[in-house]
């Protein structure tokens, strides 16, 4: 079995089928970029792996043990899985530091808020994180008065504090400029290197910079999957982008 | 050392003055002030119950109350059946004392108990809605309808809670056979409230603390973090209810006397007032709107009873509408938005920050 | 046996009476999503125009009805355009703030017509006997009012245009504001209906229940568990819950003490809920 595995999972909501068995393998250390139209079940599929949304059938497996229909919070602290959402999703009254310490990875059952001291090794690990976000600098800033882009930073950093096994990115560069995307793609290779990632993407430049296999999903279905060169070329995936366009223009 | 001294919330000098003025006080009140303080005491001591929970977790529960009477009727049986079978149940023809009072005789029990007796009923209530799914405002409906429930039960049960009367003749806080005099009981009181003032403020500004807040403001980024907000949630709400019933305790020596009016929705109504007009989450204002409030309330309502709830629930609606954090929290809120002025470099402090061109790209943010 | 029917039957009109008063409610909280406090005060208003109007002026009882249902309308009119509309979207203010003005509600009446209960005839006296057993004609006629109500209630919500402009306006704000829907005008007029009914409740109330400045904090927490039961935002689903839980009330309570019985149904609601927190009578999840 694959580190990460969905087996024939399906989410159908009031009768609308936003994901049709689907079945998709990661392996361990992996980072798997998923594509596809508004609309085909992206988003949904890292629902499902976070514990958000349980599929209606089928199974996701993690590290062997089942996970299917857990809560958010198991899969995220016994079972590791960070997940970066699709704005920044932060604490906007904290300080940057302060996010990221709420995020650190140990300290988040009741007892443990209670116990909870800060000494060199937690500040170093903090310091270092921060570093790595290229937000130290502005460690004591509160969150909403970054930039969209540090916000985006920001909340990668609160992923990594997690020291998650898996993690799971939400079209990490929405609103960025370029030289913004080029940054996170470099931070993504450098910070999640032996980590298992699965990203969700629409910004085919970022795609073609990070991705090692592509799965590219199609009205709840799973069209194709690849290198990034493969199913560039492949010709469903082409039709289905080239056919929306040919819609739009009728 | 200005420059820190900036950083320190105003409400820590609140805090300061606050306690500073309530320990010199018997020095120049009269002994019937001193009475009267005492008792604004232990409503600053239940104030301060629910601060933690609504103002840290955003909570609003609208029935505190009847962990404050909780605590105060468990202390009250205990007291009362001391000597035996009571005199409110003997007129019910009760000869011999209850079980379940029969446990309160033993009074270091009993005052345990009231504080374990609201943590309980706070656990098995938190229990069930903090684990639903339900939407956020059941919580309101459901303490506001279990606070008129009690309130109505202990109305009804005369014969084993004195009914609307209530139970009287309690006695004071002894030593040996003697009673404490008014002073000392006042800085019993003072020394009680220092202490849960203190162990409120650890409370906040621990992690715990921390988390509780991000409850309130981002309860599902928490969950994807590998929190589960309901063990926080349940945490507090009988850490709440616990001191509250602690509250109604030190209720009982200095009015000797508790009545269901003291379990029920207006006695819950009242520390809301206090909240909402002193301002929640930081603790001072919970502390200045009992204290004030709860001052004006003994100066006037002897006389002007019916204007003066008008006048109350007249200064609640505009704290609320022009003034929604209170009155600290507007304090508050004008120095915390200053700090992110002086943060994005656009108020000039005495060490000049420059203003940066990345600073204007993001919109300012406010509280 | 004839204790547990006539119960029964009787607990039907409890349930009318029930089911107006929470009928308001799930207008202005499960549409609207505002939580009114004063909803009992209005419920208070009402009671007490009606004792205006039959006691003092010696009008007939559907007039002080009329006039109840009128007088509460305008009043929520008024406090929508001064207090809802500022605080729009902001739940504890609105909490906070119509807590308040039930407060100034009640002292106000408090201080005008004094604290005692005010006498209100019932309109029509006597009763039924159906095989032995007293039904009340009130008692039915409180029923028939209550489904007359409830009929008319469905056929604005379903058969009108601005019923079809408020569920508009409830699944989809700014899309109904794109197409051209006054939605600042449809809240107030649906604030203004949930108050109004709330004063009919109160006239209804008043010939069988103590009229008195404090009487609506009695209601107010009826109400609530009722529309929590019946799933927030169901009309159906509220007549229904109003129903069960006044039934099970009022049977309890002729074996034992009516408190209990109301302790009793509200655990078993707070339970119920935990399963169940769409209410028993949704199939939709919000």
């Amino acid at each position: 079995m694959a580190f990460l595995e969905l087996r024939d999972v399906s989410v159908s909501f009031s009768g609308f089928l936003a994901v049709d068995q689907v079945s998709l393998s990661v392996e361990k250390g992996e980072t798997r970029v998923v594509i596809g139209p508004n609309g085909a079940g992206k988003t949904t599929i890292i629902d499902m792996i976070t514990g958000k949304t349980a599929p209606t059938s089928g199974k996701v497996f993690l590290g062997g043990a089942d996970i299917t229909g857990c809560s958010p919070h198991e899969i995220a602290g016994k079972y590791k899985v960070g997940r970066k959402f699709q704005g920044p999703n932060l604490f906007d009254f904290l300080s940057v530091y302060e996010n990221v310490e709420v995020a650190l990875a140990g300290h988040s059952s009741v007892l443990k808020t209670f116990l909870y001291r800060k000494n060199k090794s937690i500040a170093d690990e903090i310091k270092t994180i921060l570093e790595q976000i290229n937000l130290y600098g502005k460690r004591d800033v509160i969150s909403t008065s970054l930039s969209h882009g540090e916000r985006q930073w920001l909340e990668m950093g609160m992923v990594i504090a997690q020291k998650p096994q898996l993690i799971t990115l939400d079209e990490p560069t929405a609103g960025m400029t370029a030289d913004e995307t080029y940054k996170t793609g470099e931070m993504i290779k450098t910070m999640m290197k032996d980590k298992t990632v699965i990203v969700v993407e629409h910004d085919i430049d970022f795609v073609e910079q990070i991705a090692e296999t592509v799965t590219v999903l199609h009205q709840g279905k799973v069209l194709a999957e690849g290198t990034f060169a493969e199913v560039k070329r492949n010709p469903k995936v082409v039709q289905v982008y080239l056919k929306d366009d040919d819609e739009e223009v009728a | 050392m200005m420059k820190e001294m900036k950083n320190i919330g105003w409400d820590k000098y609140i805090d300061v003055l606050l306690f500073a003025f309530l320990i010199g006080f018997p020095l120049v009140g009269s002994l019937f002030r001193v009475e009267m303080m005492s008792k604004c005491i232990v409503y600053i001591i239940f104030a301060l119950s629910l601060d933690i929970l609504w103002g840290s977790a955003g909570l609003m529960n609208l029935g505190q109350a009847m962990f404050f009477g909780l605590g105060g009727y468990v202390l009250a049986l205990s007291y009362a059946a001391r000597d035996g079978v009571p005199a409110f149940m003997a007129g019910f023809g009760v000869t011999e004392v209850p079980w379940f009072m029969q446990i309160l005789q033993n009074t270091p029990l009993a005052v345990l108990l009231g504080m374990v007796v609201p943590g309980v009923v706070a656990g098995l209530l938190g229990y069930f809605i903090f684990t639903s799914k339900v939407k956020g405002v059941f919580f309101n409906i459901i303490t506001l309808s279990l606070a008129s429930l009690i309130e109505m039960f202990f109305n009804n049960q005369q014969k084993y809670t004195g009914g609307a009367n209530g139970i009287s003749g309690l006695p004071p806080i002894t030593i040996g056979s003697e009673p404490l005099s008014i002073t000392a009981h006042y800085y019993l009181m003072l020394a009680v409230g220092v202490l849960v003032y203190l162990f409120c403020r650890w409370l906040t500004h621990s992690r715990f603390g921390m988390i509780l807040r991000s409850v309130r403001d981002n309860e599902s980024r928490l969950q994807f973090l590998g929190f589960n907000p309901a063990a926080f949630k349940l945490t507090i709400f009988v850490i709440s209810g616990m001191i509250a019933g602690l509250s109604g305790m030190l209720y009982i020596p200095i009015h000797s006397f508790i009545s269901p009016g003291n379990i029920g929705v207006a006695f819950s109504t009242s520390v809301l007032v206090w909240l909402a007009v002193g301002g929640r989450g930081n603790l001072t204002g919970a502390m200045v709107g009992a204290f004030l409030i709860t001052w004006m309330e003994s100066l006037l309502s002897e006389q002007f009873e019916n204007v003066w709830l008008l006048l109350l629930g007249a200064a609640m609606l505009a704290v609320v509408m022009f003034f929604p954090k209170g009155l600290v929290g507007t304090l508050l809120d004008w120095q915390y938005n200053r700090k992110i002025d002086r943060q994005m470099g656009l108020v000039q402090t005495d060490d000049s920050v420059e203003l940066r061109e990345s600073d204007f790209a993001t919109a300012k943010g406010k509280v | 046996m004839e204790l547990l029917i006539s119960q029964s039957i009787n607990g039907l009109s409890v349930s009318a009476m029930l089911f107006i008063t929470a009928l308001g409610l799930v207008i202005i909280f499960g549409l609207m999503d505002v939580v009114n406090m004063a909803h009992g005060e209005f419920i208070m208003i009402g009671a007490y125009v009606t004792y205006f109007v039959t006691t003092v002026f010696h009008f007939p009882f559907l007039v002080a009805m009329l006039s109840a249902f009128l007088v509460t309308a305008l009043l929520g009119i008024v406090i929508e355009v001064t207090l809802i509309k500022r605080l729009y979207g902001k739940v504890a203010e609105t909490l906070l703030a119509t807590f308040a003005l039930s407060i100034i509600l009640q002292q106000l009446v408090r201080m005008a017509f004094g604290p005692e209960d005010k006498f209100v005839g019932l309109p029509m006296e006597g009763s039924f006997s159906l095989q032995g057993i007293v039904i009340p004609h009130y008692n039915v006629f409180l029923i028939a009012v209550a489904l007359g109500i409830l009929a008319a209630t469905l056929a604005l919500f379903y058969k009108t245009g601005f019923g079809m402009q408020l569920r508009a306006v409830t699944k989809n704000r700014s899309m109904a504001q794109c197409l051209g829907v006054n939605t600042a005008r449809i809240d107030t007029l649906t604030f203004a209906c949930g108050s109004g009914l709330a004063g009919l409740a109160g006239a209804l109330i008043a010939p069988v229940k103590s009229v008195m400045p404090s009487m609506g904090s009695y209601y107010i927490v009826d109400g609530f568990l009722t529309v929590v039961l019946g799933g927030f935002a169901s009309i159906a689903g509220t007549a229904a819950s109003s129903v069960v839980i006044s039934e099970s009330v009022t049977v309890m309570a002729g074996y034992i003490s009516e408190i209990t019985a109301k302790v009793l149904v509200f655990l078993i609601i707070i339970v119920l809920i935990r399963f169940k927190p769409e209410g028993l009578f949704t199939s939709e999840k919000r």
